[in-house]
């Protein structure tokens, strides 16, 4: 059978000599080991104080976008819940009122929009989906933990961009996807 | 696999568990350095004409830095191989490290005897 991985080794099993049966060159070549990699450096970190950068293709939190004038980009079609192999989005349509052409981009908005982040796996596919480029995976952002299951459906007050344009939240590296 | 006490205890009675374990280690380390080498003594120290107290407090010193060292031995074993199947413990106790011991008084013995 051809082997999975250049690493592997055919064991060979024969009867150990004097010298393997006494143990102590093993267990003092192990001890050399130990104490080589106690002066090596950590591959550990210290998780909450210190924090590792993200891969540009970690897909996080989740972000609805707003277009440039500060209007919402998402026009509730439904297709990212389509897409969504998790079932984790939710969404009620809504007719845009002639007062709130500022708020919203077309004549239809999403007026709930949900997803479910216990049920989210993060694929990425809404993204994928959506045709307005409304809906991102964040790669800045880690969805945090939370004492009930309540607090994981994240409606539209968490996940709609602001709208001050210097707390916009940058997206292009996934817009481009440049990886 | 799982030693009886890791699963029987929890919080502070395991951790007293361990504890004491670790008393013992230390305990076990402060007799070693004390017999075996030379307690609170430094080589030459003798020679250099020091004042008494600092030979005390150097003693003092000494005395903790070897039982330091013997503790890590401990843990370093203990880290390297964290669990020495029982019959090779055995076979490595009474088949290896006897007959050394036996081998190593004889030596002692027959060096002795020559420089004498």
């Amino acid at each position: 059978m051809e082997p999975l991985t250049s690493r592997a080794q055919v064991v060979e099993k024969k009867k150990m000599n004097l010298w393997e049966r006494m143990y102590l060159p093993a267990i003092v070549g192990g001890m050399a080991i130990t104490l080589k990699h106690l002066f090596k450096k950590k591959v550990t970190v210290k998780y909450p104080e210190q924090k590792r950068e993200f891969s540009k293709v970690w897909r996080g939190q989740h972000v609805l976008k707003r277009d440039d004038n500060g209007a919402e980009r998402c026009t509730a079609c439904g297709l990212c819940a389509l897409a969504c192999p998790a079932e984790a989005i939710t969404m009620d349509a809504a007719e845009r009122k002639p007062s709130e052409k500022n708020l919203y981009r077309e004549e239809k908005y999403a007026a709930r929009y949900e997803i479910d982040m216990l049920r989210c796996i993060f694929c990425g596919l809404c993204e994928d989906a959506c045709p307005k480029e409304a809906i991102f995976l964040r790669d800045d952002k880690i969805v945090m933990s939370e004492f009930g299951r309540k607090p994981f459906v994240y409606g539209k007050d968490i996940l709609v961009e602001p709208m001050d344009p210097t707390k916009r939240i940058d997206i292009s590296a996934r817009q481009k996807k440049t990886f | 696999m799982l030693g009886g006490y890791h699963t029987e205890y929890s919080s502070m009675k395991l951790g007293f568990y361990l504890f004491s374990e670790y008393i013992n280690m230390f305990v076990a380390s402060a007799v070693m350095a004390t017999l075996y080498f030379g307690g609170y003594h430094l080589p030459f120290i003798s020679g250099l004409n020091l004042p008494h107290n600092l030979i005390a407090m150097i003693g003092v010193a000494a005395l903790f830095i070897k039982i330091f060292l013997f503790m890590f031995f401990f843990m370093w074993v203990r880290w390297t191989i964290p669990r020495f199947r029982y019959d090779q413990l055995m076979n490595l106790g009474w088949k290896i490290l006897i007959p050394l011991s036996i081998l190593n008084l004889l030596i002692t013995g027959l060096v002795i005897l020559l420089v004498k």
